[in-house]
């Protein structure tokens, strides 16, 4: 009898995983219905569904609000919160470190230098409408490149990739600040704007792109689930335990860096959901990347349309650029969190 | 059933050499303690054997150098025992026993898995313990949880990091006859660092002395330990008695003082 006792408790978590998993996808869902109703043109939550459900082309005012205007902000919002809590994620479990994300990393503060070398240079790699983008996408790279080659010079363990990514993340923090102080102020405001994070710029075409690098992505990450589990019993154990430590730091890394490009390089900065997306999630599921992983993307979806439905709002017609709204919602949720944590749940 | 083979292994630190030219071969099925001084290479000789350190010479299983085993194969023979001090963030103390099948399972954890997960925690007697947070538990709860996630990987070879350090007698005595049995009943070889040279006498078939890197004796317990090999390795003076029912009994009585030249 006490044999079931041991696997019910057990089977009884992973069915609460994937109950809480279910649940997050319904808020995710109801929340795709609300969003769509924000703005000008007034239409309901069930009229959202319904042109949702009948699909694009079928001319209709309600039609082309929602498909053409709405519906890209709000799934760049979604991949945008998912992309940047699962990077998180993956980045706190392979460095074993609770503050480890896109930013703490440097590499959000290299997609600002990539952007304002854009805007206030004109350099880039491609010319026309995608300059921005490229540079930001491109610069995210580099500077996760960078992290992982100086962290090798002295061999990859997460005291060295992190403090690589403080470095890197002062390096280009300083170098966006000389690139504003010989700026124009227009440029400099632009640049600023950028670097507050909207997702305001979407459209099918960079909604497309960015669902195409996640997609890419996230299967790959989420195959590595076992081995990212073993990561954190330290390098040793998970050696031990027939784990390739490097090769998966690797990818991890790797992967990371490329959905949080994928993504920022269109929106800009937006803070706070890698780092607090994670944590949350991992307080109501647990620490098993196979959930955790799945459960961040969703959590960072919600947290990250929510904050941009109520920035839409808060201060109508003006709307507030999502970036500054999720620090607004997470710096206190994250305070909370910090405060009443369970003892050493990490 | 394994047998290994370890010849001419050498380690170093950078410029500071720890093994020197170790030649030994452990028997299938058998329990063997390596005890030594601090610093005489006990651990690092263990992860030498599981290969998270890369020592020069020869490690053989059953003739196969562990240089030519993938990570995972290894992991498949060897299960390897740390000593605590590791935090182990937002895992329960079943999810740390389950990683003890990485190497055998994918993505999914197949009914083998969840039962072989489910003996390692009863034969550590930690039952009790499955749905707490492994953070959560004292050193030496842990330590119990990290031999069951070792025993959980079923595995041919069993290293162990002195297993029994923060455990009180009641439990360091269970833990090893657990250890024995386990080895007798499945005939896993069983390597470990032990401290404590009257319980290494008691559970070991074999006994390995390390100093300054260098094996000083090979054998049985009751050739191995004698008041001059104690005086010698551990400068102590140490006195030994032997009981029909505890075996040999090593009492340290005082250091000697070490001879400034």
């Amino acid at each position: 009898m006490e044999q079931s006792r041991i696997l019910e408790g057990y089977i009884k978590r992973i069915h609460g995983r994937i109950i809480t998993l279910i649940l997050l996808t319904a808020v995710l869902l109801t929340l795709i219905g609300v969003a769509a109703t924000l703005g000008s043109y007034p239409i309901s939550v069930i009229e959202v569904y319904a042109t949702i459900f009948a699909g694009p082309g079928t001319g209709t005012e309600a039609a082309t609000i929602v498909w053409d205007y709405r519906l890209p902000r709000i799934l760049m919002g979604i991949l945008t919160g998912a992309a940047l809590g699962v990077a998180g994620a993956v980045m706190q479990g392979i460095l074993r470190n609770p503050l480890a994300s896109p930013f703490t990393l440097g590499i959000a503060s290299a997609a600002s230098f990539g952007a304002s070398l854009a805007i206030i240079l004109g350099a880039g790699v491609v010319a026309g409408g995608y300059l921005i983008a490229a540079n930001a996408f491109l610069f995210t790279l580099i500077a996760a490149a960078l992290v992982y080659g100086l962290a090798q010079v002295r061999g990859i363990t997460p005291e060295t990739m992190i403090m690589a990514g403080i470095a890197i993340m002062y390096l280009f923090s300083s170098l966006t600040s000389f690139l504003q102080y010989i700026g124009t102020s227009e440029d400099v405001h632009a640049v600023v704007f950028w670097m507050f994070g909207s997702l305001g710029r979407s459209t099918w075409e960079t909604v497309t792109i960015a669902a195409v690098i996640f997609l890419f992505t996230f299967p790959l990450i989420i195959f590595f689930a076992r081995s990212i589990n073993a990561l954190a019993a330290g390098d040793e154990t998970a050696t031990s335990l027939g784990v390739a430590v490097e090769h998966v730091r690797l990818i991890g890394m790797g992967g990371a860096s490329l959905l949080t490009a994928g993504v920022i390089c269109f929106t800009g900065t937006i803070g706070f959901i890698g780092l607090v997306a994670p944590h949350i999630t991992r307080m109501m599921i647990g620490g098993d990347n196979r959930f955790l992983i799945p459960g961040t993307a969703l959590m960072g979806a919600v947290i990250l349309l929510g904050a941009d439905s109520i920035g839409r709002t808060i201060m109508a017609p003006m709307i507030l650029p999502v970036g500054i709204m999720t620090a607004f919602l997470g710096v206190p949720f994250f305070l909370y969190l910090f405060l009443r944590r369970r003892r050493d749940y990490w | 059933m394994v047998t290994i083979t370890v010849d001419s292994l050498d380690f170093s630190y950078q410029s500071t050499r720890i093994l020197h030219g170790l030649n030994f071969t452990v028997g299938e099925g058998t329990v063997l303690c390596i005890v030594g001084p601090n610093g005489s290479g006990k651990t690092t000789l263990i992860r030498c054997l599981d290969r998270i350190l890369h020592p020069s010479g020869a490690i053989l299983i059953n003739g196969k150098h562990i240089r030519d085993l993938g990570r995972r194969e290894l992991a498949e023979i060897i299960g390897y025992v740390p000593q605590i001090g590791a935090k182990i963030a937002a895992a329960t103390v079943f999810d740390v026993v389950m990683m003890g099948r990485t190497p055998h399972m994918g993505w999914q954890s197949r009914k083998e898995d969840l039962s072989l997960v489910e003996e390692a925690i009863q034969l550590l007697k930690v039952d009790h313990l499955a749905d707490r947070e492994f953070n959560e538990l004292s050193g030496g709860q842990q330590q119990k949880v990290l031999i069951a996630r070792a025993v959980a990987q079923d595995p041919r070879i069993l290293l162990l990091d002195e297993p029994t350090n923060s455990l009180d007698i009641h439990h360091q005595l269970e833990a090893l006859a657990m250890i024995h049995r386990l080895s007798r009943k499945t005939g896993i070889t069983v390597i470990m660092a032990v401290h404590d040279l009257t319980i290494a006498a008691r559970y070991a078939d074999q006994l390995m002395m390390l100093h300054n890197g260098l094996i000083v004796g090979y054998g049985s317990p009751e050739e191995l330990i004698t008041q001059e090999r104690i005086r010698e390795v551990y400068r102590v003076d140490a006195k030994i008695f032997r009981d029909p029912e505890a075996g040999l009994i090593v009492t340290p009585l005082h250091p000697i003082a070490d001879v400034i030249p």
